[in-house]
């Protein structure tokens, strides 16, 4: 049995989201810690994920996987705006593409090492229906 | 209603090996975890000092002495203090300030979490074997 493509799963979730999409607008970058190459904070807020780990249950029917965000924005007050948006569309909520969500890791502020660009480091453990 | 019946009641030692088994498995959870991050091919290694910066502490035992010196024979470095650790816990302590940027890349810690949460039924076992026998 094959398994579901998560990360085209969750990025429709976060899509469906009007409130996120209203702040990072199509910035939703899956398969990755860091925006792409042409991304500037200065274009507003963006969302990158990847899946750390996880698990099957209900013989396969649900995939669990833990899944990273970074929620990158121009500062560290307008990162930590899009990563509450980025919780509401997630934490306790479901949609048909995730059926549950639940954070597991706190947002955390940090500033990326080698361009000083501010993001929130946060962990979601997520259930997604293996079909 | 049977009248010949005599019932010990050990509630103290009950309670007192909960304990032990509680302090013993708490212990073990994080030194197999300090163990897994450790050797996981994925995690990085450039000096060393990273990974040897990675130690196991429960109310029984800590190694942030031996990481400190593993760590510094590896690079001049300092690492960060060590975290305040509530009651009936355990934890690996990354000490290496920008182990978190190679985590967000390579989740080492994480998979190591992972594996002793999947192995945590047996360390119990083993644990209950040393003190509820």
């Amino acid at each position: 049995m094959a398994v579901v493509d998560v990360n085209a799963k969750v990025r429709s979730h976060l899509a469906a989201n009007g409130t996120l999409v209203a702040d990072v607008s199509t910035r939703i970058y899956p398969g990755r810690e860091n925006p792409p190459q042409g991304y500037n904070p200065s274009d507003g807020g963006c969302v990158c994920f990847a899946v750390r780990g996880g698990d099957m249950q209900y013989e396969d029917a649900h995939v669990r996987p833990s899944v990273q965000f970074t929620v990158w924005n121009s500062s560290p007050l307008t990162a930590w705006s899009s990563y509450r948006k980025l919780f509401d569309a997630l934490h306790e909520q479901h949609t048909e593409h995730v059926l549950y969500g639940y954070q597991d890791q706190m947002g955390q502020s940090l500033r990326d090492p080698e361009t000083d660009w501010p993001f929130v480091l946060t962990a979601f453990q997520l259930v997604i229906r293996n079909a | 209603m049977a009248e010949n019946f005599k019932l010990n009641w050990y509630a103290q030692q009950a309670i007192a090996a909960v304990g032990n088994l509680e302090e013993e498995s708490l212990d073990r959870l994080a030194f197999q975890a300090e163990g897994y991050a450790k050797s996981d091919p994925r995690t990085p290694v450039d000096t060393g000092f990273m990974r040897n910066a990675i130690y196991a502490i429960s109310a029984k035992r800590s190694n942030r002495q031996r990481a400190l010196m593993e760590a510094r024979a590896a690079a001049r470095r300092d690492i960060a203090s060590a975290p305040h650790l509530p009651r009936r816990s355990s934890a690996v302590h990354a000490a290496a300030e920008y182990t978190i940027y190679q985590e967000m890349r390579h989740h080492f810690l994480y998979r190591a979490l992972e594996k002793v949460a999947a192995l945590a039924g047996g360390i119990l076992v083993q644990a209950g074997q040393k003190w509820l026998s």
